[in-house]
């Protein structure tokens, strides 16, 4: 295949006019409209629009991935190297499918079938296509594919299954997956999104490298527009089923003409912009204050083969092993700061902002609200200063009972810990309803009737209900589109500020943190490496892990 | 019986509404079973039978132990509408005192087996870790016990009587409901509106009522759904065996069985008896259903 690439007048995918509909229960929803675009051989072409704007179903109805119904392809054309797609039978595409046109997922994690070995997975796709192969030259294929994609130890590694792997080495064996049968198109649909900024650098690397070395074409999905322009040649912006704009990287990210790819671009939280707040140092006591805290899991247990009855009777008695996930954090958070704490996933942010909510138990070390050590206190203590303290969850799809109206969801906190009388409530809550940003009308309604972005206003109206002192909003926008994303975060400013609150801003986002918070800490493997005053932090990172996590960050 | 509600109209008329009410869960799911038709036939037709089994005494044509063996085995007619049994009973009438067993047994057991599976399957599944452990091992072993044995003691022990039924068949069936709310409490433990309503302060009793529990009444529903045929046949077998209701008395489920002997010759006593049961499961699961979809805001056109 790599043979005829350059100078191929023809595109190696062609899509003509496509237009899909999806059929609901609301009637019929046009997901893509006669949208057009090619791919040559060898190029990296970048789809970008926000969810919902229908840059995924065009690609799946390239590999005929598309449930159908209630999706339907009214009309179009999908040619591949000269075959019509859409005109192909069952056989026929499968055939296509995995060997000519591969695909590597979103989510690593649940692409991979956890029951099967990473070697059986893999051989599975080797012969799928490639029957002839006998069992030894299969093999052979299968070690020096994962030797490709820069898995050390191949032939260990392909006993093992998805979950002795990490997210990064995951998504590696994904991409060993699908460039094992040599494909000529690669569909990468949004593939370092699920994973952290030095990860997905890594993942970069080893595309570019793979495409420079095979010359296959890939079709990127994003929609992170510092990530297109690191990778892609070309880019397409879509909007609500269309395409707006498209054109050569440079060109179109210097000089944008449509106006959503200008509002996209405008809507990143840019690293160069100074934060314009800085840290507040007066001598009152701090609201929040975190000394030499330690937090430990029970330790994975060993798999359950092996275990015997009585063993496992003794085992209910018996205290487990504690794995330590944060050592010894010391961190003070002062009235009206916002704090950022940022990190690679697994780094123990999460777990020590469960720690601060009374959610995981601490080992060792002191929190104190308001000068009250809440690890010694009493369940009724810790109920009580619940009220000042609240948290904001990253994925707003689980963070809200989908059985509770918004009414309800806000009542609740309202009633518990009577923060107005009986009467008051009713206008309390459409308050806090407009403070957010909803109409009144909204309260009714049920957590699935709402956006990411609604929802997750819903949730910060949550938090707020209790008037408290302190609020952590763990990765709040990461869920959410970029546009979007800018909106909530103005919102949470602008909320913090004028409700005097401090805030810890824990993200893996080091644009929107530089943009957004006073004082950052950064963490690695559980211990809290440096912090600073944010400027200072960006500008002069003293630690070399932090050097590594900010040269990381794709910028524009 | 079939005819649609009167207050179906505007029930969510809240478009021109200024001042918005904030509504529960179980309010909206109310108005959206009203307009469920085939839901609401359901409930008419469940809320017919259980009027009839409770005035049974009163309006019964017959006496459902009078036998009358001159008649034997007669088909329909005016006198005896559904005809009568071969020992010459109204069967009518007999299948009006079966249905006050076969819908209690139904009912109270499936009840029983509901209260009991749903707090141990929640609590297990909500605690977790080692009461979890403990708890569902109890119900690994009671699953292992035969069943059969077990009521068979309880009747030696306590003797025969009909609420030990309706217990004993309760004891048994709880066991699967606690696992499926386990199952799923599970689920839903994991999600971060648990967490949320954790740090808002909520106790866990509070918790497990109105977060967990809602959120898991779709496949409690299907299985209750499921549970009280199942119950009904379990009542009949054990009767059957002697073990349960004992003859002149019957149910529907002994009904069936009697009629089955003789289908051949008298069709009407397995006809009757077979009609009515089917109907009353069929009523029963076209209201599991409305209320299911009732109680899950996402099923909603609205």
């Amino acid at each position: 295949m790599t043979q005829m690439t350059q100078a191929d007048p023809k595109p190696l995918l062609d899509i003509q006019d496509l237009q899909i509909t999806f059929h609901t229960r609301d009637g019929l929803v046009t997901a893509v409209d006669k949208v057009s675009y090619q791919v040559n051989r060898g190029e990296i072409l970048a789809i970008v629009g926000e969810s919902g704007s229908g840059k995924s179903v065009s690609c799946f109805s390239i590999l005929d991935l598309l449930p159908r119904p209630p999706a339907k392809i009214e009309q179009g054309r999908i040619v591949f190297d000269g075959i019509d797609l859409l005109a192909c039978n069952r056989a026929k595409m499968q055939q296509i499918r995995g060997n000519r046109i591969a695909m590597i997922f979103q989510d690593p994690l649940s692409s991979l079938n956890p029951n099967l070995s990473i070697g059986s997975q893999l051989l599975e796709a080797i012969n799928s296509h490639q029957s002839k192969l006998d069992k030894k030259a299969a093999k052979d294929k299968a070690i020096s594919a994962l030797q490709e994609v820069g898995i050390s130890q191949p032939e260990q590694r392909l006993k093992q299954y998805p979950h002795e792997f990490s997210g990064g080495m995951k998504q590696r064996v994904m991409i060993a997956m699908a460039l094992v049968n040599e494909p000529d198109l690669l569909i990468a649909d949004e593939p370092t999104t699920a994973l952290d900024v030095t990860i997905q650098a890594q993942i970069f690397d080893l595309l570019k490298a793979l495409q420079a070395k095979r010359n296959i074409a890939i079709l990127f999905i994003s929609h992170d527009l510092a990530v297109v322009k690191q990778l892609a040649h070309r880019a397409l912006v879509m909007q609500k089923g269309k395409i707006v704009e498209q054109g050569e990287i440079n060109a179109l990210f210097a000089n944008p003409q449509h106006p959503y790819t200008q509002k996209l671009l405008a809507a990143i939280p840019t690293s160069a912009k100074p934060s314009e707040h800085k840290f507040i140092t007066n001598n009152q006591p701090p609201v929040l204050e975190v000394k030499q805290v330690s937090i430990g899991y029970p330790a994975t247990k060993q798999g359950p083969d092996k275990v015997k009855i009585s063993e496992w009777l003794l085992s209910l008695f018996r205290k487990p092993s504690i794995q330590t996930v944060v050592h010894q954090a010391n961190f003070a958070l002062q009235q009206g700061e916002i704090l950022g704490l940022v990190g690679e996933s697994g780094c123990g942010k999460s777990t020590l902002s469960g720690a601060i909510m009374q959610l995981i138990q601490t080992q060792s070390g002191s929190i104190s609200l308001n000068q009250v050590n809440l690890t010694q206190a009493d369940k009724q203590t810790i109920r009580s200063s619940r009220k000042d303290l609240q948290i904001i969850f990253q994925d707003p799809y689980t963070s809200l009972n989908p059985r509770m109206s918004v009414y309800d969801t806000l009542l609740e906190p309202l009633t518990l810990h009577k923060i107005v009388p009986k009467a008051e409530r009713h206008a309390r809550i459409l308050q806090l309803v407009k403070e957010v940003g909803l109409s009144p009308q909204d309260i009714r309604k049920y957590p699935h009737e709402f956006s990411g972005g609604q929802r997750q206003r819903i949730a910060i109206a949550r938090a707020l209900a209790v008037e408290p002192k302190v609020i952590i909003a763990d990765e709040p926008v990461s869920a959410l589109d970029v546009t979007v994303q800018a909106q909530v975060l103005n919102l949470l400013l602008e909320l913090v500020k004028r409700h005097r609150l401090s805030m810890i801003f824990i993200s893996h986002d080091l644009s929107v943190v530089r943009y957004l918070c006073d004082r950052t800490a950064v963490m690695q493997k559980g211990k809290i490496v440096e912090l600073a005053e944010t400027e200072t932090l960006f500008n002069q990172p003293q630690q070399g892990y932090t050097q590594t996590l900010l040269a990381a960050v794709p910028s524009l | 019986m079939a005819s649609i509600p009167s207050t179906r109209q505007n029930p969510t008329a809240s478009s021109s509404i200024d001042i918005v009410e904030g509504r529960s869960l179980w309010q909206d799911a109310l108005s959206r079973l009203k307009q469920n038709k085939l839901a609401m036939t359901g409930l008419y037709f469940l809320s017919f039978m259980i009027l009839i089994a409770l005035l049974t005494p009163w309006i019964a044509p017959y006496s459902y132990e009078t036998q009358n063996l001159d008649m034997g085995a007669t088909g329909p007619s005016w006198a005896h509408w559904l005809g009568t049994d071969t020992f010459g009973r109204d069967l009518l009438t007999r299948i009006m005192y079966g249905g006050r067993v076969s819908l209690m047994v139904g009912f109270v057991a499936t009840a029983v087996a509901l209260v009991i599976g749903v707090l141990w399957g929640a609590i297990a599944g909500y605690v977790g870790g080692k009461t979890d452990a403990i708890m569902m091992r109890t119900v690994d072993i009671l699953y292992a016990l035969p069943f059969m044995i077990f009521i068979i003691l309880l009747m030696v022990v306590f003797g025969r009587s009909m609420l030990l039924l309706f217990l004993a068949i309760g004891c048994v069936e709880w066991l699967t409901m606690a696992r499926i709310v386990r199952g799923q409490v599970r689920v839903v433990r994991k999600q971060e509106y648990i967490n949320a309503a954790i740090a808002m302060g909520l106790s866990h009793w509070h918790i497990i009522t109105r977060h967990v529990i809602p959120n898991i009444l779709g496949p409690i529903i299907v299985y209750v759904t499921l549970t009280i045929p199942s119950v009904m046949l379990l009542e009949a077998f054990l009767s059957f065996l002697g073990l349960g209701v004992q003859p002149p008395e019957s149910s529907w489920g002994l009904l069936i069985s009697y009629g089955v002997e003789s289908m051949e010759e008298y069709p009407w006593l397995i006809i009757f008896p077979g009609a009515v049961l089917s109907l009353t499961l069929f009523a029963l699961n076209f209201l599991g259903d409305g209320l299911r979809d009732a109680l899950d805001p996402k099923a909603s056109k609205d």
